[in-house]
């Protein structure tokens, strides 16, 4: 059986996930707001409000605390000659393979706020699925898109 | 030059072909049709869904005779617009009216061509030509009215291997005459009384009978329902009854249309289907783009023993890979023979494992949760609603029998995967055509020493996955291995390491049994 993949994300993931992940939860405060519109309207009951305003905010708490640095725990990945193994996941843990001789193109992506912290992720996509490195540092990102790239091309060859 | 040299192959009239000619005239009665066909759904949910407004635009006979009359037009000018021509070796079509669309098709690039009729096309004595090219891309091609002769001129100068083998054509030609597989009327028949899309078949006539509310007066409706003197309990489940009813009628007739004279035939490199009651189409599966293979019994139909075959391809010409019913309805006991015949790859009989007791209890609790969503709705919404709680037992049987069909099994080189939604399906995937593999657990399952396995492979636009869920954790981490695609040399290695191991165990144990000084 094989033991965990080796290599871990940069660890400024943290402080990178901790914005990403508070300001996006900001989407779901839009919940209570309209369904207090409705409610404060004389429309439907008012308890509800409190019940997902407490949801909303801890949500948004968690987003900018805890889950970050649990995300970063659990993230870890492996590129070998042949496949590349993945495995992530806060509540789901999920360990994923990817044959190298079955993917199609890999490139480098990065946000406005990933920049900040000299972060990239890597995407690699086969004919059916797409999955992404999270926050690796800038050149560490291009280098495993440069090998993967070049192990794809190798394994095409060999076939 | 070359091309030159290339055109002087075509046998005899060279030059029949290289003038641009249009299609037959019947061509724009049919792409009409055809436009009409795609929008047959849309049109029926307009029509009946926007009847309840008087300004529905398409509640108006006046409106609707507008649009068909503007589709003719266009069915006209595509066809005036419309020209094909054999010239160097290719297949060119220029079609457009604004901009003009160039669709070189050369012969190396053409994979298959094949000739078929509709009905339309029958009354006329013309046939449709259909180019599919392999890579993907919208390069199919398809000429939809010409005469036969013509189409067979073109077959024959712009198939791969014409020039090369003329007699193989006429071979080909001939091959209709042993199909491999055929489907008979009573099979075809059972298939319809015991197809699957029964349920799309009775919300289409649910949706049409809530509609005849606005069509036909209330008052009628009220009276009708008076005059059953019964409770008004006996009038809904009479209602119901005769959808249900109608619904099974017609999904029976749709089967007919769509399966009748269903033959599959074995060419070197491909399946070739051919199918269809009144408009006959064809289907060609290169044996190199099949993804899976699909056992699926319904049902209705795993209970007198038949099932339905399906293949998963990978795209090429105008579809972006899809599956497509190998086989409609077949005896399970015939459904080895068959794949052993038609796509002997997938032939295997692999030892199956099956998830551990303790993950019967998830199989029911997963399906019962969207049940109980449902419920609540019900609950919420209808003063009757306490009745959906009847479905509780139901939730529990389907959860159960998920658990007794689960089961995943592999070879050397090929991973078998059963599982059931309604139907149980089992799927058979080879390891170089699995795109990506996933083991993967929740909180709950982790707890238990449970995993779930994904497998992804490419099919339809955005791939197709097959999923089994809470196996032992360490089969399924043994199965994500297995996708390794040097999993075999691996595992050879590994058993040499272990024999050498072994070996030197022996040795140093004989070693030490002739060493004097032990």
């Amino acid at each position: 059986m094989r033991p965990d993949p080796d290599q871990k994300i940069d660890i400024k993931a943290i402080p990178a996930w901790r914005i990403t992940g508070g300001l996006g939860s900001l989407f779901w405060w839009f919940l209570p707001i309209v369904y207090g519109f409705f409610a404060l309207g004389g429309v439907t009951e008012r308890w509800p409000i409190i019940v997902l305003t407490i949801l909303v905010v801890l949500n948004t708490i968690l987003q900018a605390t805890l889950i970050p640095s649990i995300r970063w725990r659990r993230w870890s990945y492996q590129i070998d000659k042949h496949e590349i193994y993945l495995q992530h996941g806060i509540f789901i843990i999920r360990r994923t393979l990817i044959p190298v001789n079955r993917i199609q193109h890999v490139d480098t992506r990065q946000g406005p706020i990933m920049r900040s912290f000299d972060l990239s992720s890597v995407t690699i996509t086969t004919a059916a699925t797409t999955h992404e490195i999270p926050a690796l540092n800038d050149e560490v990102a291009d280098e495993v898109r440069n090998r993967i790239s070049d192990l794809a091309r190798a394994a095409d060859q060999d076939v | 030059m070359k091309s030159e040299t290339e055109s002087q192959i075509l046998p005899e009239q060279p030059t029949r072909m290289s003038e641009p000619r249009r299609q037959h005239p019947v061509a724009a009665l049919t792409s009409t049709l055809r436009t009409l066909r795609e929008l047959l759904i849309p049109l029926v949910l307009v029509f009946f869904l926007g009847s309840g407004r008087d300004d529905g635009l398409f509640s108006n006979p006046y409106y609707i005779s507008i649009f068909i009359t503007f589709l003719l037009v266009a069915g006209i000018v595509k066809w005036m617009r419309f020209t094909y021509r054999v010239e160097d070796d290719e297949l060119r079509i220029e079609y457009g009216l604004l901009v003009r669309k160039r669709s070189y098709i050369p012969r190396h690039r053409i994979q298959v061509i094949d000739i078929s009729s509709g009905i339309l096309q029958r009354m006329f004595g013309l046939v449709s030509l259909n180019v599919q090219t392999a890579g993907g891309g919208a390069e199919e091609a398809r000429i939809s009215a010409l005469t036969l002769e013509d189409a067979q001129w073109i077959k024959t100068n712009l198939s791969r291997n014409g020039d090369a083998q003329p007699d193989d054509e006429t071979a080909e030609d001939q091959e209709p005459a042993k199909p491999e597989y055929s489907l008979s009327w009573n099979t075809l028949f059972l298939a319809g009384t015991t197809s699957g899309s029964f349920g799309i078949a009775l919300s289409i006539v649910g949706t049409i009978f809530a509609q005849m509310n606005a069509v036909v007066d209330d008052g009628i409706i009220l009276d009708l329902i008076d005059s059953f003197a019964g409770t008004s309990a006996t009038f809904f489940i009479l209602i119901g009854a005769g959808l249900i009813f109608v619904a099974w009628v017609l999904s029976i007739v749709g089967t007919i249309l769509s399966y009748a004279n269903f033959e599959i035939y074995k060419r070197p490199a491909e399946l070739v289907i051919a199918r269809g009651l009144f408009e006959k189409k064809q289907i060609t599966i290169p044996y190199s783009r099949i993804q899976a293979v699909r056992i699926q019994e319904g049902i209705l139909r795993q209970p007198i023993g038949y099932c339905t075959l399906f293949v998963d391809s990978a795209g090429y010409g105008e579809q972006s890979g899809k599956s497509t019913v190998l086989f409609p309805m077949l005896k399970l006991s015939q459904a080895e023979d068959f794949i052993r015949t038609m796509v002997p790859d997938y032939s295997r009989e692999t030892d199956l494992v099956k998830p551990p007791a303790r993950a019967l209890r998830r199989y029911i609790i997963r399906t019962m949760i969207p049940f109980a969503a449902l419920i609540g709705l019900f609950y919420w919404l209808f003063p009757f609603g306490h009745w959906a709680l009847l479905t509780i037992p139901v939730a529990v049987t389907l959860g159960y029998y998920r658990y007794k069909a689960a089961a995943a099994g592999h070879d050397d080189n090929t991973m078998t995967i059963r599982y059931r939604n309604l139907a149980k399906t089992t799927a058979f995937v080879k390891r170089h055509r699995i795109q990506s593999v996933s083991g993967w657990d929740n909180w709950f399952q982790r707890r238990r020493g449970l995993k779930s396995l994904t497998v992804n492979i490419a099919s339809s636009d955005t791939g197709a996955s097959f999923n089994a869920l809470d196996f032992e954790a360490d089969t399924v981490l043994d199965y994500v291995e297995w996708v390794e695609p040097n999993y075999l040399s691996k595992a050879r290695q590994e058993k040499t390491d272990e024999e050498q191991q072994l070996d030197s165990d022996k040795t140093s144990a004989a070693e030490r049994l002739i060493d004097p000084g032990f």
